[in-house]
């Protein structure tokens, strides 16, 4: 499981590539530890290489999603693969964010 | 032939490779030391030897110079007495005689004169004086019919030279049985022409003891060779063919080569040097003998028989002889043999005893190493106390010492220390294990949980993986209607069976007293999204089934939906809200559905779906599907799937909670 964070002119552009199952999910959640506590402005999330999300990850979103809205911004999830998909939507969190 | 292959000796000790290797670097440099030694103290010992003989050889010159040149001034002082006597023959017999008398070394003299100088006394007139055996001076007539002295090397060689001559030496005939030499001056007339020649005979006996002399006194003073006394010397000198090789003799030749001295007496005057030098196959000893004719003096070194000599030369000039001393190069070399050998002898000892103080020195530093090494062994069996060995010097030991005595406190440190994470750990460990008994008993357990009624069947199961996990079911029955509920946290560990455990009871507690799915989850979603900063949620599903008549209303929150098996396998519809304790204000949703009789409802957890082989290929929903058979009780239903996610994940470690809860709707309850 591989997570980069990148800081471009318009939006902070966060990569992740791989399962981001439960064991994943301590390390992702460290690397994007300030956009958890701080999240803002436009960020995007890269998962063209995500083959997988658990619930774990799902509540990192979620915590970046809810970061976002209180200090003002948006959450866009940008190339999610079918399987991921469907993950979002029998969670129903397909409904909280935005995907392109 | 096998090959050879030196190595250099293994040494299992410290002590003993080190000893080894100083004392063959010492070793070394000793014998290098000593080949250098001696060839300089040979070197040394030759040119000694060498500046002796020759000092020697000009003491014995200056002898014999002396002699002869005391003759030949006897002689020219006898010159005007002869002179004054010519008027009166008779009265030469008494110049000869006092010639004599005066001259203990003259031993026969004459005054020859040519034929018929004096006509009365006939062509051969001869005055001559010699001495008897008691050393008393006889005097006769010496020419003869037997005797033609004019014809004598002593009266024509300086008659015709006209000049004075030593003659070459001869055993005298005439006179004593000497060997002798004669000093023949021609006397010269008032015209110049030679009128009578006279002589002085020298004997030259006390020329071979001079030298046999000599010879003696270096032989035992300066070679060191041990003869019992003189006597024995000259036996030896007398009868032994092996002389030559155990003693330095000299000899002295003539003008010719002639032998005049020599130890082997036979030699003298009968024998040249050059017959035995051309005996020899090497041109080195006849070289010499011409040099020594030639009047040089030298030093050379030859080979007789395998041996080695050196012979050194000089010339007696007056007399244009030469002597030579011949030195066997062992006994020059035997000095300084000895002398090495005793240089060689400290040195070894000197060698010994430094191999034993090497060896006790080493030994005693090198001991700590070992007894470090058996502290270290205790330690490693566990005995982390073990003593060190005492070191008192200031030195690489001290340092390791204090080393050693470090990593064992800092080994003592941790191991403490571990045993307090142990302790902790095991307390840990417990407690945990404790909450998941407390978290299981939340769980129904006992089956089947209403044998009393026929119209419902009910079992579930949850399969804990190794941590405490988040997953929970639970129902009860209420005013004939069946509340159930399958629920998975976020998460794992402590935090998922806390929040596990509160869902659990704000279920009992709130659809205690509200019938209605969407708003028993709004509440418990209520309950749950304050305080949530970990954003933990639980996905939930929440079921009320209407026994009677078999309407089932839901809500999903996030949940998989469940299967209905009966009429074939299908899955319940329905749109899903987002899991309870995302959002606090978010709405829920009633969705309803009409249950046929005779229905199962198989609910799971993801645990199930996303179960993985060794390869991380899951489990998914396809494999229900295909194990999921109508007519199987929840009983059967629920085992035939365990069994089958077993096969499937064969060796690999169960990573989430599975849990099951099957439903069958037998018939509308009257």
């Amino acid at each position: 499981m591989k997570t980069t964070i990148e800081q471009l002119e318009d939006c902070t552009l966060v990569t992740l590539e791989g399962e981001l199952n439960t064991a994943a999910s301590a390390e992702v959640n460290t690397i994007l530890a300030p956009l958890i506590e701080n999240g803002s402005g436009r960020i995007v999330i890269e998962c063209k290489d995500l083959t997988y999300i658990a619930s774990s990850g799902l509540r990192i979103l979620l915590s970046i999603l809810k970061s976002v809205k209180t200090n003002g911004g948006k959450v866009t999830l940008r190339n999610v693969n079918d399987n991921v998909k469907k993950i979002f939507s029998l969670t129903g969190f397909v409904k909280i964010f935005d995907f392109e | 032939m096998s090959s050879f292959r030196f190595s250099l000796p293994t040494f299992r000790s410290l002590s003993a490779r080190l000893t080894f290797w100083v004392m063959l670097t010492v070793m070394i440099v000793t014998v290098i030391i000593a080949l250098i030694v001696s060839y300089i103290s040979s070197s040394a010992v030759l040119i000694g030897t060498k500046e002796n003989v020759q000092s020697r050889m000009e003491i014995a010159n200056q002898h014999i110079n002396s002699v002869l040149v005391g003759v030949e001034v006897a002689v020219a002082n006898t010159i005007p007495e002869v002179e004054n006597s010519l008027s009166n023959p008779d009265k030469m017999y008494g110049v000869v005689r006092r010639l004599l008398e005066l001259n203990p070394n003259i031993i026969g003299s004459t005054v020859a004169f040519e034929p018929n100088y004096y006509p009365s006394k006939g062509t051969q007139f001869s005055p001559y004086a010699y001495r008897d055996i008691d050393s008393t001076v006889l005097t006769k007539q010496l020419g003869s019919n037997d005797y033609e002295y004019h014809y004598m090397d002593w009266y024509l060689i300086p008659k015709l030279l006209k000049r004075n001559y030593w003659s070459e030496p001869y055993y005298d005939k005439g006179g004593g049985e000497q060997m002798m030499t004669t000093y023949s001056r021609p006397l010269f007339d008032a015209s110049g022409n030679i009128y009578a020649i006279i002589t002085a005979d020298v004997s030259l006996e006390w020329l071979t003891e001079l030298v046999t002399e000599s010879d003696l006194d270096f032989n035992q003073r300066v070679l060191n060779v041990k003869d019992q006394d003189e006597a024995a010397l000259r036996a030896v000198i007398e009868g032994d063919s092996t002389f030559f090789y155990h003693h330095a003799y000299t000899y002295i030749i003539g003008k010719g080569g002639t032998y005049i001295t020599h130890p082997l007496r036979d030699r003298i005057l009968n024998e040249t040097y050059f017959i035995y030098a051309e005996e020899t196959p090497d041109t080195i000893d006849d070289h010499i003998g011409y040099e020594m004719i030639d009047g040089k003096s030298g030093m050379e070194a030859i080979n007789r028989d395998g041996i080695k000599f050196y012979i050194n030369y000089a010339p007696i000039e007056r007399t244009g002889w030469s002597m030579a001393t011949v030195i066997p190069a062992k006994l020059i070399f035997t000095r300084s043999m000895i002398f090495g050998g005793i240089v060689v002898s400290i040195m070894l000892i000197g060698l010994v005893i430094l191999f034993f103080v090497c060896r006790h020195i080493l030994k005693r530093v090198t001991k700590p190493l070992a007894l470090f090494a058996k502290s270290a062994d205790e330690i490693a069996q566990g005995n982390l106390n073990a003593s060190l060995p005492q070191i008192e010097s200031h030195d690489e030991m001290k340092h390791l010492h204090d080393s050693f005595a470090m990593m064992q406190t800092s080994l003592m440190e941790q191991m403490e220390e571990l045993k307090h994470v142990n302790a902790a750990k095991g307390r840990i460990e417990g407690e945990l294990n404790a909450a998941k008994d407390i978290q299981m008993s939340m769980l129904p357990k006992f089956f089947p949980a209403y044998p009393e009624r026929d119209d419902i069947d009910i079992y579930g199961q949850l399969t804990s993986a190794k941590e405490v996990g988040g997953d929970l079911f639970d129902f009860f029955i209420r005013d004939e209607k069946l509340f159930f509920c399958i629920g998975d946290v976020s998460g794992k560990g402590i935090p998922a069976s806390l929040v596990m455990a509160m869902t659990r009871s704000l279920f009992r507690n709130v659809a205690g007293h509200e019938s209605r799915p969407e708003k028993i989850v709004s509440l418990i979603n209520e309950a749950m999204a304050e305080g949530n900063d970990s954003n933990m949620f639980v996905t939930f599903f929440l079921g009320v089934l209407d026994l009677h008549t078999g309407q089932l209303n839901y809500c999903n929150a996030g949940h998989d939906m469940p299967y209905l098996v009966g009429n074939g396998v299908t899955l319940l519809t329905g749109d899903p809200d987002l899991p309870v304790g995302t959002f606090s204000d978010n709405e829920y949703c009633l969705q309803e559905y009409q249950v046929p009789e005779d229905t199962l409802l198989f609910m799971y957890t993801d645990g199930l779906t996303e179960a993985q082989d060794g390869q991380g290929k899951q489990f998914g929903e396809k494999r229900i599907e295909d194990v999921l058979q109508p007519g199987d009780s929840c009983k059967e239903t629920i085992a035939k799937m365990t069994e089958a996610v077993h096969e499937f994940v064969g060796d690999a470690e169960q990573s989430d909670d599975l849990t099951m809860l099957a439903i069958h709707y037998k018939f509308k309850t009257k």
